[in-house]
């Protein structure tokens, strides 16, 4: 169990630089989620923790003790892998007995480590068998097992899941919260799925380019994203990100969006950046109130519908508003087909508001 | 009506189409009589060889059979056993020389960041091609320096270096194949270098190694100038030096012993052959452990 701490780490591969001036703390046990597209530089920065790349310049420490001068065998990380690495050449037991005789533990107590672990996987029918010989999700619990079987101070997990089928992805994410229930170790989870961030990490990290764009709770970074990147990436359906045209008025914002014209206070009289062109503004698929009918005294974009995905408890549906296509949530309730006419009312206080570089106006960050 | 009939237009009553006027005439059986010459003139030699190695009174040609062990016994009268023993001693140490100390250059060349790696990479295959005949006299002179040219085991070392780039080359290249993964997680749960190859790299290797062993295996077999010059005792003459006993000019050409001591003289390498063949059949299996 340790704190992790990355200061200015930065890795640079060849003149591109692949990770930024990273700065990242995850505290004792807890369950950090490093989300990106790809290419952002999350693997590589998992690789640094565990050891496998040298930090071009910063400090990693685990718990507390600089790391960067220490080989992947003496930093206690336990590592799952995205292609699992069991070494297809033994046997799932020989496998997880690996680690444990290399360390120096006796014969009789690693077999009784494994069967245990077995048993708490699930695991122990496979014990004789090859790698090979496993369906996908069997060899990613044998790599859990030899990883938990490492009793490290932290957990690195790369993308574990990204080669399951989706339903057996539902159902180890709920196994992934669990043993991190059970074995509270610090750990580290790198995935392109920002689903499988928002539902299992106590905190969320999000990069782009080898930049960390924001550091924070996944509800709150849901409710208040730190930039339109981050916006546009947690979250699914994606938020609607739509051109507007933005004034600042002592103190509130003016803003015409698709026809629509609206004020918005900015909180605690923030500080209001010089609006240029380019200023966009976001609102979340449910943060619109979809009707059939223009009444009311909302603020509202008019639209035609041009596809209808009903999904059982919500229906989304995509809507042209002049250029622009946006998807929001309805209720089935609605009926509505293609061709429709609708009309969106925006709640104002659920519209995000950013400018031409994607920073957040007029709201605390 | 009647159509005129093209030449190329084919029809029922085409010659060209009846099933056997057509398949004599066609270019397969052209093709096959044509392979068949090249097969037998292939096949003829090794039918002399083993028909002489068992003819009391062989030839060069065939004529005349008599059935008879002779040929063995007389072979092995005049040394073919010792020269065997002598090969399978050049052939097996140089082997297990090359082959060991190829594995541990390909894995630090695979694996590990070296400077001119390039440089080294080509300079390794360049000398793959060298032949080992060019540096013979200057070996043979460092040889005479140290007094090892009566030794069996100093030629093999020899015959060994001659080996060592293309057996470089070869297992480099099959451990470039194993993913890295697989040491990557060998090294996070604790272990070594020493460890990682003992234990994950030589098993994952290993038709690598099979491969690369048995090529230098038969090289050093069949290796006939570098034994005759390194190592002068007549008691150490491995086979393919020894063979020329029978073309000895007083006793003319003995062809039966001369047969029967090169089928002897095949024997291991034939043997190991089948070895090769059923350790390579156990597949390339780093698949598996990897992805899904």
């Amino acid at each position: 169990m340790a704190q992790v701490t990355l200061e200015n780490v930065t890795k640079v591969f060849e003149g591109r630089t692949v990770v930024d001036e990273l700065n990242i703390e995850i505290e004792d046990g807890e369950f950090m989620a490093v989300v990106g597209p790809s290419g952002c530089g999350k693997t590589t920065t998992l690789r640094m923790l565990a050891g496998f790349e040298k930090t071009s310049s910063g400090v990693i420490r685990i718990d507390n003790k600089v790391v960067n001068a220490v080989a992947p065998k003496d930093r206690n990380v336990g590592m799952v892998f995205q292609t699992y690495a069991l070494f297809p050449h033994m046997t799932i037991e020989k496998n997880l007995l690996f680690g444990l005789r290399t360390r120096g533990v006796s014969r009789a107590q690693a077999r009784k480590e494994v069967a245990e672990i077995a048993g708490v996987l699930g695991i122990d029918p496979l014990l004789g068998q090859k790698p090979s010989q496993l369906s996908g999700g069997e060899r990613q619990r044998v790599a859990l097992g030899r990883a938990l079987l490492r009793r490290p101070d932290v957990f690195l997990l790369d993308e574990p899941l990204s080669n399951l089928d989706a339903a057996l992805r539902t159902q180890m994410r709920f196994e992934l919260k669990r043993i991190h229930a059970q074995f509270p170790v610090t750990t580290i989870y790198v995935t392109h799925d920002q689903v499988e961030a928002m539902t299992m990490a106590d905190r969320i990290a999000v990069m782009r380019t080898g930049c960390l764009q924001q550091l924070e709770r996944p509800v709150a970074m849901y409710q208040k994203p730190g930039n339109a990147f981050v916006a546009g990436f947690i979250g699914s359906p994606k938020m609607n990100l739509l051109p507007a045209l933005v004034t600042a008025e002592n103190g509130n914002l003016h803003i015409e969006l698709l026809g629509a014209r609206f004020d918005k206070k900015t909180l605690h009289g923030a500080l209001v950046h010089s609006l240029g062109a380019g200023s966009m503004c976001g609102f979340r698929p449910e943060a619109v109130h979809v009707t059939d009918h223009a009444d009311g005294t909302l603020p509202r974009l008019r639209g035609r519908v041009e596809s209808v995905e009903p999904l059982g408890a919500d229906t989304f549906i995509v809507v042209r508003v002049q250029d622009e296509i946006l998807r929001c949530r309805c209720a089935p309730s609605l009926e509505l087909s293609v061709d429709d006419e609708v009309w969106l009312e925006i709640e104002v206080d659920k519209v995000h508001v950013f400018d031409s570089d994607g920073t957040v106006v007029g709201s605390e960050t | 009506m009647e159509a005129t009939i093209s030449p190329l237009v084919e029809t029922e009553s085409d010659p060209r189409h009846s099933p056997v006027f057509g398949r004599i005439l066609g270019s397969r059986l052209l093709t096959d009589a044509i392979l068949s010459i090249f097969g037998i003139a292939f096949f003829v030699p090794f039918i002399w060889l083993i028909l002489s190695a068992f003819n009391r009174d062989a030839t060069a040609g065939f004529a005349g059979f008599k059935f008879s062990f002779f040929n063995f016994s007389d072979a092995i009268h005049m040394g073919a056993g010792r020269a065997i023993y002598n090969s399978l001693y050049l052939s097996l140490v140089s082997t297990l020389v090359a082959t060991v100390g190829a594995l541990f250059a390909a894995y630090v060349l695979s694996r590990k960041r070296v400077p001119f790696k390039g440089a080294l990479l080509v300079g390794v295959l360049f000398l793959s091609a060298l032949p080992s005949s060019l540096l013979l006299i200057p070996i043979f002179q460092e040889f005479v320096k140290f007094h090892w040219q009566n030794s069996p085991f100093y030629a093999s070392l020899a015959l060994a270096s001659a080996s060592l780039p293309f057996s470089i080359w070869i297992i480099k290249n099959f451990i470039d194949q194993i993913p890295k993964d697989y040491e990557e997680a060998a090294s996070v749960e604790g272990a070594n270098d020493i460890r990682i190859l003992r234990k994950i790299v030589f098993p994952l290797t290993l038709p690598g190694l099979v491969v690369a062993s048995m090529l230098t295996f038969v090289s050093s077999w069949g290796a006939f100038l570098v034994p005759l010059v390194l190592d002068t005792n007549p008691n150490n003459i491995p086979g393919s030096v020894g063979i020329y006993n029978f073309l000895s000019a007083n006793a003319g050409v003995q062809y039966g012993p001369l047969a029967a001591y090169s089928i002897l003289f095949s024997m291991p390498v034939i043997g190991a052959y089948f070895v090769s063949v059923h350790w390579l059949n156990g597949g390339f299996a780093f698949a598996g452990g990897v992805k899904g």
